[in-house]
């Protein structure tokens, strides 16, 4: 194998600055700025800016910068906002003009709790389909688990989107796996998105500003997962005054506090919470109880500084943490740590630039002091992301995005140090794995016939080096039941050894049919390098990730979608119908009786093969006035074909479930009392179920015909809750404060979480099955606060 | 090989997670295939005289009899040049189990094959006859958890004790006895030793026997068994698709557990050596031999 030198890094900065260019384009002319909050002057990403006569808009950035080219005249500009009131400007062209626009909340303004304004026909107007964001009042709304308000239950909500299941904020997107969201957090990669074996989500709602999910017509700016990208980012904090928000609920207590750290020019925000159900424990009189550990807890942090009207950095991180523990026997810890330092910059009036370097973390170490069976395991995997992404916009029609970055996967499996028998070796260590990924994308988007037809075209460019340190193996192939090592070698730090390109087109496509209707269409190619090995079913947090290498190929998937969007009711409706096909290549999955966990010859217990997903999405939302309410509806399949499982015959995936139905609805009582309503539909979900059993020696061992070619039962749930704020519209009070009341799963139905076979602990010998499930109904109740 | 899977952290995390949750034990509508599989249970050794393998059906998954009995079959071992007939019992109550009462004495290492004819049906599956290493001795000690009194009731565990064969796909199975009774009858109770990471002069943990279950001057019997990787990962997936089946933690989906018969037939065939060794049991001190 030859070896080659990195030289990654000069290369990278090289590009970077040839992409730079020195001067402003002359011709037409610009409107540029950043949207913020009216009173708290924290940016708005994602807030949409629009002229109604040209049809045409942008979306703010991830810095809440905006830019559009205009030819001379007057305009309107109208800029929005969900969950905040639109904001109309008239300007006069005749030259670049930078302006800052504030607006205003929704529920400030009309001092009662509303989710409203929706951006005016911003979804008739991209040309990206398969675009969803969810507002961050409309997530506080939904009825909560346990009164935890959790940002991905909403996003659950969704069509297209499938969640795994009660007790579970996985989510599964257009037939692809859990692993295969590119999950951001500030741009930095979040592994594991869970808390409590995945009951709560990692993401503090009162840290989280804005999230925005994309099934398909993905920009080539995202890369390294196959299926969608749910981009997620944090409050920025108030740049005019102090903040304090918080809540206290049945399980776990919330505090954030934001502000100026100099007014008008810089701000942070600090947010954390705790569950605390062990320190009631401790209480216990039960000395096992009293010793057992269940709780977690997670930090944000932003600081956010406008150095002059073309700088500004923003640095934020994250880190949680869940921390079981039994009896002082077995202790299982885990949790992500993120960090994002961005320097955004506005070049000229028509080109900037976000410079990012980003990190992230994720880990997990088990233990188990019990004697002759004790046990330590700790595994991670970590990435430094350098990032540079660029905005031209060259003329009224057009804007050129493109932009460069590089990834160092480091990937420790860990070392597994054992007791079990004396007679053993008492450790194993997992081979490591690291990889560069770089990738290189450029995207134009162009308006024809005035804009009615809109065309976003580009691609990524992406190579994978695999380099160590680590190991690599050979296998004989030839029983393709098992994989027989014949020859290791260790890969040394700094060489680069296989080596993976890829090249992925992206294409939108709008045709506006009206003021209020569209057409859009999209292809998309995406490449996975780092991918995870686990079961759709798992809810183990121990996640075992694993990247391409000699023997796993990189997963591919082309998407094709189509959609017809329109909006009701000047616009305060919002309907579409989106249709796709997914074509999935490299898919992995695990073998009969394969063995991952702990396993240095994981890739032996996989097999690759071809996977393909298609269906139909359709979606009905309202995002103003005193009823609002969103309803979601997708049919779906979702097939593999992997020659050595399943007899090489097609089977569905896990997470394949033909009819996903989802309404949530919320309605505004009075100033201070409002209820909300959800109700959620979709078919069982693929399993494997036994056709027999067989005895031998005095047991019996279950009999399986197909690999998920069961159903568990269909999964259905009513949740309610009511929202009470005590003192709503008595003059502008600074505390305020809000209870919530939720019932999850008010009809108390039974949705499996698994199903299990095995003998009766009774009565051995005996054959049972049964289900696993959180019981219902749950009641949660909740005191939020701010001033 | 197949190293032994980790199936102890999921099954602790399941204890934590049934905490939260429940279990129902439900009656599903499952596709009945009952009688489609032969299930074969067929363990050769050079230690008794008589020999037997059993040929039941698959049954009903909630039938809580075993399979049933398959008769009038044809039921051969053969090394390539001597062929060993195995003959079904007349006794009712042994219906299915042909027996032999020769083989034993003539094993020798090197390949056994199995042919089984039944109807219209042929079913084949082969084994290695591999030495087993000679027990040294028999120990008991206080069982861990007792001794630090994490458990209330009172175990022994019993350890083996020898020196393993020079090789690296060497893997055992080891049965315990109490006054010639067997006590590790099922899958899931037998004590499978895998070469990986084997040390040259083993000390082992076979077995716990409860405190009742045993008495001083009780007599002690380990048997160990050779047995191929295969039958090895038989057991090893015996016990995680059995104990893991429904772990909302468990990694791997459920599967049928692997076999060495051909034609879609189920269970195994194993030759093995087998080597034995006995000790009175005595009440041992806190300390472990």
């Amino acid at each position: 194998m030859i070896g080659k030198k990195v030289f990654l890094i000069p290369l990278y900065l090289l590009l970077t600055a040839f992409f730079i260019p020195q001067g402003s384009i002359a011709g037409e002319y610009t409107v540029s700025g950043i949207v913020t909050d009216a009173e708290t002057g924290q940016i708005l990403a994602g807030a949409t800016v629009f002229i109604p006569e040209f049809q045409y808009g942008v979306i703010t950035d991830s810095a809440g910068y905006f830019k559009l080219s205009i030819p001379a005249g007057e305009y309107i500009i109208v800029f929005s906002f969900l969950g905040y009131d639109s904001h109309e400007k008239t300007i006069v062209s005749g030259s670049d003009i930078t302006m800052d626009v504030s607006l205003t909340s929704a529920s400030f303004s009309l001092n009662e709790v509303v989710v409203s304004a929706q951006a005016a026909s911003s979804n008739i107007e991209r040309s990206g389909m398969g675009m969803m964001n969810v507002s961050i009042e409309t997530i506080n709304k939904i009825p909560s688990f346990l009164g935890e308000t959790d940002v991905l239950r909403a996003v659950q909500l969704l069509p297209g989107v499938q969640w795994a299941g009660d007790g579970n904020t996985g989510f599964f997107v257009r037939g692809g796996e859990a692993d295969q969201n590119l999950v951001l957090f500030d741009d930095a990669v979040v592994y594991n998105s869970s808390h409590l074996f995945n009951f709560f989500s990692v993401f503090n709602p009162d840290a989280v500003e804005d999230l925005k999910l994309y099934k398909g017509g993905i920009s080539p700016s995202y890369g390294g997962r196959l299926s969608s990208v749910l981009d997620i980012s944090m409050r920025s904090g108030n740049m005019e005054r102090y903040e304090i928000n918080g809540g206290i609920g049945i399980i776990s207590s919330r505090l954030s506090v934001e502000g100026p750290v100099r007014k008008g020019r810089s701000s942070f925000m600090l947010a954390g919470r705790r569950t605390y159900a062990d320190m009631f424990l401790r209480l216990s009189p039960d000395e096992n109880r009293r010793n057992t550990r269940l709780y977690f807890y997670d930090l944000n942090i932003k600081v956010n500084y406008v150095l002059d009207e073309k700088n500004r950095i923003f640095l934020s991180g994250y880190h949680g943490r869940d921390h079981t523990a039994f009896s002082e026997m077995f202790g299982f810890d885990w949790g992500n740590s993120t960090g994002s330092l961005r320097w955004n910059r506005m070049f000229t009036s028509r080109f900037s630039g976000n410079f990012s370097i980003l990190l992230s973390n994720y880990q997990f170490n088990i233990t188990g002091d019990i004697g002759p069976a004790s046990f330590n395991w700790q595994s991670f995997i970590n990435n430094i992301n350098l990032k540079t992404d660029f905005s031209f916009l060259y003329n009224d029609n057009s804007t050129l995005s493109f932009g460069i970055n590089s990834i160092l996967h480091m990937l420790d499996p860990g070392t597994i140090s054992a007791g079990i028998e004396e007679a053993y070796a008492t450790e194993k260590e997992l081979p490591a794995g690291n990889a560069l990924e770089h990738g290189v994308y450029l995207n134009n988007e162009q308006g024809f016939f005035d804009n009615l037809l809109l065309l976003t075209y580009g691609a990524r460019g992406s190579v994978f080096q695999v380099t160590g340190p680590g190991k690599q193996f050979i296998y004989n192939k030839t029983d393709p039941t098992h994989w027989e090592v014949i020859n290791s070698f260790p890969l040394e730090r700094g060489k680069i050894y296989d080596v993976f390109y890829g090249f992925e087109p992206r294409v939108s496509l709008r045709l506006s049919l009206g003021a209020n209707s569209s057409f859009k269409t999209s292809y998309n190619r995406m490449i996975q390098y780092v991918q995870q090995a686990q079961s759709a079913q798992s809810v183990a947090p121990y996640d075992v990730w694993y990247m391409s290498s000699n023997n796993i190929p990189p997963q591919v998937a082309d998407q094709v979608a189509a959609g017809y969007f329109r909006n009701f009711l000047s616009d305060r409706v919002e309907a579409s119908i989106e249709v796709y096909y997914k074509d999935l290549g490299n898919i992995s999955d695990v073998i009969d009786n394969g063995d991952i966990l702990g396993n240095e010859l994981l890739e032996s217990q996989l097999r690759i093969g071809d996977g393909w997903s298609y269906g139909a999405e359709f979606l009905i939302r309202k995002d103003e006035g005193r009823f609002t309410g969103i309803a979601g509806y997708t049919w779906t399949r979702t097939r593999r074909k992997i020659d050595e499982i399943n007899d090489g015959k097609p089977y569905y995936a896990p997470n394949d479930r033909k009819h996903d139905f989802s309404l949530y609805g919320g309605y505004t009582v009075s100033g201070a009392l409002s209820m909300s309503l959800n109700f959620i539909f979709s078919s069982g979900r693929a399993v494997t179920l036994p056709v027999g059993k067989l005895y031998y020696q005095g047991a019996f061992a279950p009999i399986y015909s197909g690999r998920n070619s069961g159903r568990l039962p269909d999964y259905h749930r009513l949740d309610m809750s009511f929202t009470l704020t005590p003192g709503r519209g008595e003059g502008n009070r600074r505390f305020t404060s809000t209870w919530n009341f939720s019932l999850f799963n008010i009809y108390g139905r039974i949705n499996p979480i698994s199903v299990s076979f095995a003998e009766s602990s009774d009565s051995p010998g005996i054959p049972r099955s049964s289900f696993f499930y959180i019981p219902g109904p749950i009641p949660g109740i909740t005191w939020n606060f701010n001033f | 090989m197949n190293p032994n899977k980790n199936i102890l952290p999921g099954t602790l995390l399941l204890t934590a997670l049934l905490s939260a949750g429940c279990e129902k034990e439900v009656i599903l509508d499952l596709p009945d295939q009952q009688g489609k599989y032969l299930v074969v249970e067929g363990n050769i050794d050079d230690l008794q005289a008589i020999q037997w393998i059993r040929l039941t059906t698959s049954s009903s998954y909630y039938d809580v009899t075993a399979g049933l009995p398959v008769s009038n079959a044809s039921v051969t071992v053969t090394d390539g040049t001597v062929e060993f007939s195995f003959q079904e019992s007349l006794v009712d109550s042994l219906k299915g189990y042909y027996f032999n009462y020769n083989i034993s004495s003539n094993l020798t290492r090197g390949m056994y094959y199995l042919r089984i004819s039944t109807g219209d049906k042929r079913y084949t599956a082969q084994s290695e006859f591999r030495p087993v290493p000679r027990i040294d001795s028999v120990t008991a000690a206080l069982n861990f958890f007792t001794g630090m009194g994490i458990i209330d009731e009172t175990y022994y565990d019993i350890y083996v004790h020898f020196r393993d064969i020079p090789g690296n796909d060497n893997h055992y199975l080891v049965n315990t006895y109490i006054n010639n009774t067997l006590q590790t009858f099922r899958p899931t109770q037998k004590k499978l030793i895998g070469n990986e990471g084997l040390f040259d002069n083993v000390s082992l943990s076979v077995s716990s026997i409860h405190g009742e279950d045993i008495k001083s001057g009780d007599m002690l019997t380990l048997e160990m068994r050779s047995i191929s990787r295969e039958k090895y990962n038989f057991y090893t997936d015996f016990l995680y698709q059995t104990r893991m089946s429904g772990n909302p933690f468990a990694g791997a989906p459920p599967a049928n557990i692997p076999t060495n018969l051909s034609e879609g037939a189920m269970g195994f065939f194993q030759v093995s050596a087998v080597s034995t060794a006995q000790a009175r049991f005595r009440h041992p001190s806190p300390d472990r031999n």
